[in-house]
């Protein structure tokens, strides 16, 4: 880890000197936050019956931030982000300090390095071609709360070895990416038997601008194939309406069932199936408020059948494994895992409403309300003091309301207080 | 009897005036005054900073690019914090983007973004490729002009109230109005400068009249800057690093 660091000092030092010399732009961002997290935690979450995987009660993190973004004249572009956390973690029964349970892999010494973006943009042509290659994670989708075409968000949020082409012609762009297999898995990733189902994969973008309306097109290919499309426009000054589509033919999705007393089977089910996503963003005339709103269909919802089986696995764990003995942990933990919190819901809706001048030393609030179906309603609602580079955040969350068979019943916590004093300066 | 001589004689003023200023012309006189706000027919830049109502405290100053009328990029000079951020203005629609994010996203010219000014009274810097003329009243020396929206063309404000000088076309004052017919902002045009030979605006004040927040714009450093033709296209925001 130390040598990480290191090495990535010396290397932007290095840099700096030598571009110094050659009349660079440079851009470099740091930010420090300091999050404090308390957990109302939900005891009778049945992934979690009485916190026996241990959520912790409260924790304390401190972040610090570096974006650094060099251009070496007109031809090639550095950047680098990276995050340096520190951290301490309290067991929620005892109140004790946890943090050197964590002192593994990455985790050393109450900190970890986390790299978030390490690449190198060449620009040919005047900038009409780009090259991109290094650990970069790009994002797609049109969406503000859920984005369906967001292909690579899958991939468990890390980033590595990716070449991306982009081509630039008037009031259209394409992109193409290539990811050579493995370079999404995490470091720590050791499941050797789900390790081949990784493999390279492609990503082809194209878009245009017409007036108001923006159209994208794109196609994923890894094993199977997702193809997706989404298009926004704006109706009115303050209204744009916007929509995604995609049709999965790929066998992502992850269902658990019973072979037979205490043997659950994970396995994937092989079908297609389509995601849609409809939205608004509306500001009034007579407010600086944005509203928006989403409904999203998400073909791979869990159906009555899978909830069954779900429910009746954990019923067993519960049922027959001693409370804290290593089965019902290893299977508590293996249906935690594979449980894709957010994304089992057949139905979302939700509904954001934000102030806009965000620029100013005084209060801003929004607020996000999300819906499942079955019916579950969490809330988040945020209100960021701002004051010079300095801003103090609250983040409240509450798990309103959840029925039998909504995911939100699974929540890890009924509410969290989240407290973030950040300073950010931009040199 | 006076009194209808004088009703004549205004009812004459009126259609007089609004013959000879038909509705035709009125995207010509828009032409003349949107003059002083085009340092060049296309690719120029200024610096766009705004101060607080009493003139002293500097808020934001914004780099307004300006590869023609219906391309316009902005990005932060100060203050530092917002240092980063680019709006990027297409035929009329708004994207921004802020180092760090994965991509850029799509924003209503309604959304504020600082102060009293709104990414439309930023990166727009005409008014006849936006607004219509309706109407002209000839008010001592002065252009009263009724302005109505151009359908789907982006625009910030569904009506304007334009009074402009009748002699030198200079706008002095811009009233703005929902399609409710409720008054948003009232901007006054203070100070006109020679500027290499061209005289342009570089000083007016905007009035938030629902918040009754005042501040002032200052518009200077013009010069002529050619940006690559890859800039203004929203995919490429991420590529953006400009700092000067």
């Amino acid at each position: 880890m130390r040598e990480k660091i290191v090495i990535v000092i010396i290397l932007c030092i290095a840099l700096h000197v030598y571009c110094e010399e050659i009349d660079i732009v440079n851009s470099i961002s740091f930010g420090i936050t300091n999050s404090f997290f308390y957990n109302f935690i939900n005891t009778d979450n049945p992934l979690n019956p009485g916190n026996v995987l241990e959520f912790e009660l409260w924790s304390d993190k401190t972040v610090i931030n570096n974006l650094w973004t060099i251009s070496i004249s007109s031809f090639m572009m550095f950047t680098i982000d990276y995050d340096l956390s520190f951290f301490m973690l309290e067991d929620s029964v005892t109140g004790e300090d946890i943090t050197d349970v964590y002192k593994t892999g990455d985790f050393n010494d109450y900190y970890h390095f986390y790299l978030k973006k390490l690449y190198v943009d060449f620009f040919l042509f005047d900038g009409t071609v780009v090259l991109q290659v290094g650990k970069v994670l790009p994002e797609y989708g049109v969406g503000y709360i859920w984005k369906p075409t967001n292909f690579l968000k899958n991939k468990t949020g890390y980033s590595k070895y990716l070449v991306d082409c982009y081509l630039f012609y008037n009031l259209f762009s394409f992109e193409l990416l290539y990811a050579p297999n493995r370079s999404f898995i995490p470091d720590d990733y050791d499941d050797d038997e789900t390790m081949d189902s990784f493999d390279d994969f492609f990503l082809f973008k194209s878009s245009a601008s017409f007036d108001s309306h923006i159209l994208t097109l794109l196609f994923f290919m890894e094993k199977d194939i997702k193809t997706g499309i989404n298009y926004s426009v704006q109706l009115t000054d303050g209204l744009i309406f916007y929509v995604e589509a995609v049709m999965n033919f790929d066998n992502y999705i992850r269902r658990i069932r019973k072979n037979s007393e205490m043997d659950f089977e994970l396995y994937n089910l092989d079908a297609p199936y389509p995601q849609l996503l409809f939205g608004i963003n509306y500001t009034p005339d007579f407010i600086d408020w944005t509203m928006i709103g989403e409904f999203y269909y998400n073909g791979d919802g869990f159906t009555q059948q899978d909830w069954d089986d779900y429910n009746q696995c954990l019923e067993e764990i519960d049922e027959f494994a001693e409370p804290y003995s290593e089965l019902k942990l290893y299977y508590l933990d293996m249906a935690v895992n594979h449980f894709l919190y957010n994304d089992m819901s057949g139905f979302y809706a939700g509904l954001h409403i934000r102030q806009n001048d965000k620029f100013f030393d005084h209060l801003n609030f929004e607020d996000t309300l999300f819906f499942s179906l079955p019916f579950g309603i969490q809330n988040y609602l945020t209100m960021v003091f701002s004051f010079d580079n300095a801003r103090i955040s609250l983040i409240v969350f509450n798990n309103l309301y959840s029925c039998n068979n909504s995911e939100f019943s699974f929540a890890p916590n009924d509410a969290f207080i989240n407290i973030l004093l950040n300073y950010k300066f931009n040199l | 009897m006076e009194m209808i001589k004088k009703l004549l004689i205004v009812t004459f003023i009126v259609v007089f005036i609004n013959g000879i200023y038909p509705e035709n012309n009125g995207k010509e006189i828009l032409t003349k005054v949107d003059e002083y706000r085009n340092y060049l027919p296309e690719n120029f830049s200024m610096d766009f900073t705004e101060y607080t109502d009493d003139g002293k405290k500097e808020l934001y100053t914004i780099r307004v690019y300006v590869h023609n009328t219906q391309k316009v990029l902005c990005s932060f000079l100060s203050p530092s914090r917002n240092l980063g951020q680019y709006y990027l203005m297409l035929n009329n629609y708004f994207w921004f983007f802020e180092k760090g994010m994965n991509s850029p996203i799509r924003i209503s010219p309604r959304q504020m973004i600082m102060g009293s000014a709104s990414s439309g009274d930023i990166s727009r810097i005409v008014f006849s490729d936006l607004y219509s003329v309706t109407s002209i009243t000839d008010n001592n020396e002065q252009l009263v002009l009724n302005l109505e929206a151009l359908p789907n063309t982006g625009f910030t404000y569904e009506k304007m109230v334009l009074t402009i000088n009748s002699k030198n076309y200079k706008a002095i004052k811009a009233e703005c109005y929902s399609k409710t017919n409720i008054l948003l902002k009232t901007i006054n045009y203070l100070e006109y400068t020679f500027i290499k030979e061209k005289e342009l605006l570089t000083r007016f004040e905007i009035i938030n009249e629902l918040t009754q927040e005042k501040s002032i714009v200052h518009l200077d450093n013009f010069a002529a800057r050619k940006l690559p033709a890859t800039y203004f296209n929203k995919d490429y925001m991420k590529f953006l690093n400009l700092k000067d």
